[in-house]
């Protein structure tokens, strides 16, 4: 196993502090190019959410040598596929491709990054403003639990945590936008010292580290981005939300402030995220799913993130069964897996689980380039591939109790989802 | 000195590539079992799945849902493993089992280590072959799916296509949704899934798909030794099926104070194995099939109106739709239903060479990521299998791709578009869209429904 996951790499950066990140892998004449920048919506402030995903649509509206609707044109005619994607912590630009055109990816990727403004034009900035917006009916406002996530991360974190409002952004913040803020942020942020490019598929090294100088060494730094400062908090009681929506079935989430990505506990953290509910006979699924059928689904699972973490369980009860009851027989179950042993066998289990679906993951090559920027980005490390597994073994029951027993009982908060006209 | 790069000039794609398809071998099994077998060697992967003509078009009206029930039942235990028994032992070795149902078939799907091969295709087979189907699972089973169906018609999307497909497919068996209804699934009873099991779980119906990193003969030797003691050869008569042109109508669906509409129109087509197929690809490519197409450009690019718009061919056995879906903020929507239908008429006025010839460069230069991954491959075999297509059906994909033409498009434009007799699906706020829906004149028709 250790073979197949040591991904062979080369890392180098421009003059201008663009990191490059190149892997050979011929077994399609594919590549799949992958370019994170370093900005998320942790880098807005509290008064002004939504800009970095506003943004990310922004890239796709041309630059300077690049019409409006070119960009996806070009690529899809060369018969790739593409996509980008905002999260708290980084924004994401993805292209496979025909492996024979590298080149036409690299200069549209270049273009945007060194010659954006000069296309930028309020009427595209208005028609992506409308296309945000029923972005965020269809997938929050108009989707049942859509608003979930919002709801509980902004009463989880503090005001001001950078995690407390959603990349999606508010509606009143995304309806208020000014051109002039397209401009600063694009300066502020979206520079090549403050971007990683991976190249991974049916590509020669040289040849390809040349090609990408000669597409983006030109383009200027920019001014160092300054650190976002969080500060470390706890949750001094536990508390709990409602919140009605047009839902049939009430769903329970509960949130308990964890640790962020690739600390110390956050394998064991995953991994009890399997143990409470990963599986028919894991442990909540098995009484509240399985035998007393008063849930209908349980999912449990560590987020973490550069600036905070939450371990996360959310039930949904069947009909007719009031999210109180959901809730206390959650937390009863919750109380007894800190109060039991964890077998050898059942973490056997869980560990064979997670890494076979890990192998499977890396069946395709853009999933292996935002690898090697994930791994990049949070550790500097682009191989960590078979150091994930490491971390994975190294669990052992004894450190999985502990876990449960130092995270379970923390305070934590609570929303409930209620069907609407119950009030 | 470095030379300035000269930007305005889009760079042309090098050297041509080198794309070997896969062979696809065709394997009887001693007892009749077809299997579709491709070797893949990249990773220690094993993917496979099985697919029996068993879909929700065989239930009963009245107990609708049958079909899916039996699919969530019949991992619920099987061989001497009981249900948490069985879920343990796929968890043990990592392998992901998945079973579902749909219109024509339930799908049986697994994805294993190749190292844990021989344990997975003995689970597979006894869920498969053995299945226990216990009366105490089954009414758990059952009371999940009726949860999944509360759960479900919340969504606008859920409710558009129930509704859409409920009236399009009218007097078919296509017509009820493979979930079924609260009602319908009240209705099934143990004996019910019991006897669907045996009468359409049966070897001349199904076909099962490998894709592995195993020599043919080594893989032939273990599916004989899994699969081989599967007996079932029942015969069932299938009925031959008519589906019922529908006449332009629109169907609206009250979610009072929503803030958006979904939006669902289409209308009937031919089978997924028509000559024109092709054409038909290259037309709806152009008109909503990816994000530069017409519609797209149209309703998000220049209007704002949505998201994202899309139209796609969608086929079963015995025929299929083409269709329209969207969403869009209320004060939209009647202005965002009058654009869809202007570009539907205009595009009856044919597209240009343009259009056609990136369209096909689009479809013709993606193939080869089209068996990327195991999972990718399995789906292209179950493709075949599902739709009775030739076994060189991706030997001739490009060459079939090639050959279409502006006048080929155009013709299915005229003849199998059918801009006038579209069908439309409204799930939305009703005392804001009643009255502007029924003064739209291109329909004859607008009645209130619920799913």
């Amino acid at each position: 196993m250790e073979k197949i996951l040591d991904f062979q790499y080369d890392k180098r950066k421009l003059k201008n502090g663009l990191e490059v990140i190149l892997h050979k892998n011929s077994s399609l004449p594919l590549v799949a190019v992958n370019i994170w920048y370093k900005v998320g919506s942790a880098n807005e402030s509290p008064d002004k959410t939504g800009f970095a995903h506003l943004f990310e649509h922004m890239m796709f509206q041309g630059s300077e040598h690049v019409a409006k609707e070119e960009h996806f044109k070009f690529i899809q005619e060369a018969g790739g596929t593409l996509n980008a994607s905002t999260s708290f912590d980084r924004t994401n630009y993805f292209e496979t491709l025909p492996s024979n055109s590298l080149e036409l990816a690299l200069w549209l990727e270049s273009d945007r990054m060194g010659f954006f403004l000069p296309a930028l034009t309020e009427e595209k900035f208005l028609n992506q403003k409308e296309v945000v917006m029923n972005e965020r009916r269809e997938r929050y406002d108009n989707q049942p639990y859509g608003r979930a996530w919002e709801i509980l991360f902004s009463n989880l974190y503090p005001k001001n945590h950078p995690y407390s409002w959603p990349t999606i952004g508010w509606m009143e913040h995304i309806e208020n936008f000014q051109l002039e803020e397209v401009k600063e942020f694009f300066k502020k942020f979206y520079a090549p010292n403050n971007a990683t490019l991976t190249i991974c598929g049916d590509i020669e090294i040289e040849e390809t580290f040349e090609l990408v100088q000669k597409y983006f060494e030109e383009i200027p730094a920019g001014e160092p981005v300054p650190e976002i400062k969080t500060e470390h908090f706890t949750l001094s009681e536990s508390s709990s939300i409602v919140h009605y929506d047009k839902v049939q079935l009430p769903r329970v989430y509960v949130a308990i402030p964890s640790v962020k990505a690739y600390s110390d506990d956050e394998t064991d953290l995953n991994l009890l995220g399997d143990l409470i509910a990963g599986s028919k006979s894991s442990r909540l699924n098995k009484e509240l799913v399985f035998k007393r059928q008063i849930a209908q689904e349980i999912f449990a699972f560590q987020y973490s993130g550069k600036y905070g973490g939450a371990f996360v369980i959310v039930g949904t009860a069947k009909h007719g069964i009031p999210a109180e009851e959901l809730s206390f027989e959650i937390h009863n179950e919750l109380k007894k897996i800190v109060a039991s042993e964890v077998k050898e066998d059942e973490l056997l289990r869980i560990r064979n689980s997670v890494k076979s679906t890990f192998i499977y993951s890396l069946q395709n090559i853009a999933t292996l380039a935002d690898y090697f920027n994930h791994y990049n980005f949070y550790l500097n490390e682009p191989n960590y591939f078979g150091k994930a597994i490491k971390r994975l073994n190294a669990v052992t029951v004894d450190s999985l109790k502990a876990t449960a027993e130092k995270y379970l009982t923390r305070n934590f908060m609570e929303l409930r989802i209620l069907q609407e006209g119950e009030q | 000195m470095t030379l300035i790069l000269d930007r305005s000039v889009k760079p042309e794609s090098k050297r041509e590539l080198h794309f070997e398809l896969p062979r696809i071998s065709t394997i009887n099994l001693s007892n009749g079992l077809r299997v579709l077998f491709v070797k893949k060697n990249n990773l220690p992967i094993v993917q496979m799945g099985l697919m029996v003509d068993a879909g929700s078009r065989f239930d009963e009206a009245a107990k609708a849902g049958t079909a899916n029930l039996l699919s969530l039942l019949i991992d619920e235990g099987a061989g001497k493993w009981d249900a948490i028994a069985l879920s343990d032992e796929l968890e043990k070795i990592g392998a992901l089992f998945f079973q579902f149902a749909n219109s024509d078939g339930a799908n049986l799907t697994m994805l294993a280590l190749k190292e844990n091969f021989g344990k997975a295709l003995e689970l597979f087979s006894a869920v498969l072959i053995d299945p226990k189907l216990t009366e105490e699972d089954f009414e758990r089973e059952k009371k999940k799916q009726t949860a999944e169906v509360l759960q479900s018609l919340v969504r606008p999307s859920y409710v558009a296509n129930v509704v859409f497909e409920k009236n399009i497919f009218n007097g078919t068996p296509y017509s009820h949704p493979t979930l079924g209804s609260e009602e319908t699934i009240k209705k099934i009873e143990h004996g019910d899934v019991v006897n669907f099991y045996s009468k359409y779980y049966r070897i001349e119906n199904a076909t099962l798909v490998v894709v592995a990193n195993f020599e043919k003969n080594e893989l032939i030797e273990k599916l004989e030794r899994h699969f081989g003691r599967w007996k079932n050869t029942t015969k069932v008569a299938f009925e031959k099926e008519k589906l019922n042109p529908v006449k332009a109508k629109i169907f609206l669906v009250d979610r009072p104070d929503a803030p958006q509409s979904e939006i669902l129109l289409g209308h009937l087509t031919d089978k997924r194995n028509s000559p024109d197929y092709f054409s038909k690809l290259v037309f709806n490519s152009i008109f909503g099939g990816q994000f530069s197409s017409r519609l797209n450009s149209n309703l998000r690019e220049a209007k704002g109106y949505t998201y994202g718009i899309h139209s796609s061919f969608i086929y079963n056995k015995i025929g299929g739709y083409f269709n329209i879906s969207t969403s869009v903020e209320t004060k939209n929507t009647i202005p965002a239903i009058k654009e869809i239908l202007n570009e539907a008429h205009k595009i009856k006025n044919g597209v240009t060479e343009g259009e056609v010839s990136f369209a096909k460069s689009y479809l013709i230069k993606r193939f080869p990521s089209l068996f990327e991954t195991y999972g990718q491959v399995a789906a292209n075999l179950s493709t075949l299998a599902l739709f009775d297509l030739e076994i060189d059906y991706y030997n001739k994909y490009i060459e079939n791709m090639k050959s279409v033409s502006v006048e080929s498009v155009n013709k299915v434009a005229r003849e199998k578009f059918h801009a006038e007799d579209l069908i439309l699906t409204v799930v939305g706020d009703r005392k804001v869209l009643e009255k502007e829906l029924s003064a739209l004149e291109h329909f004859d028709e607008l009645v209130i429904t619920t799913p």
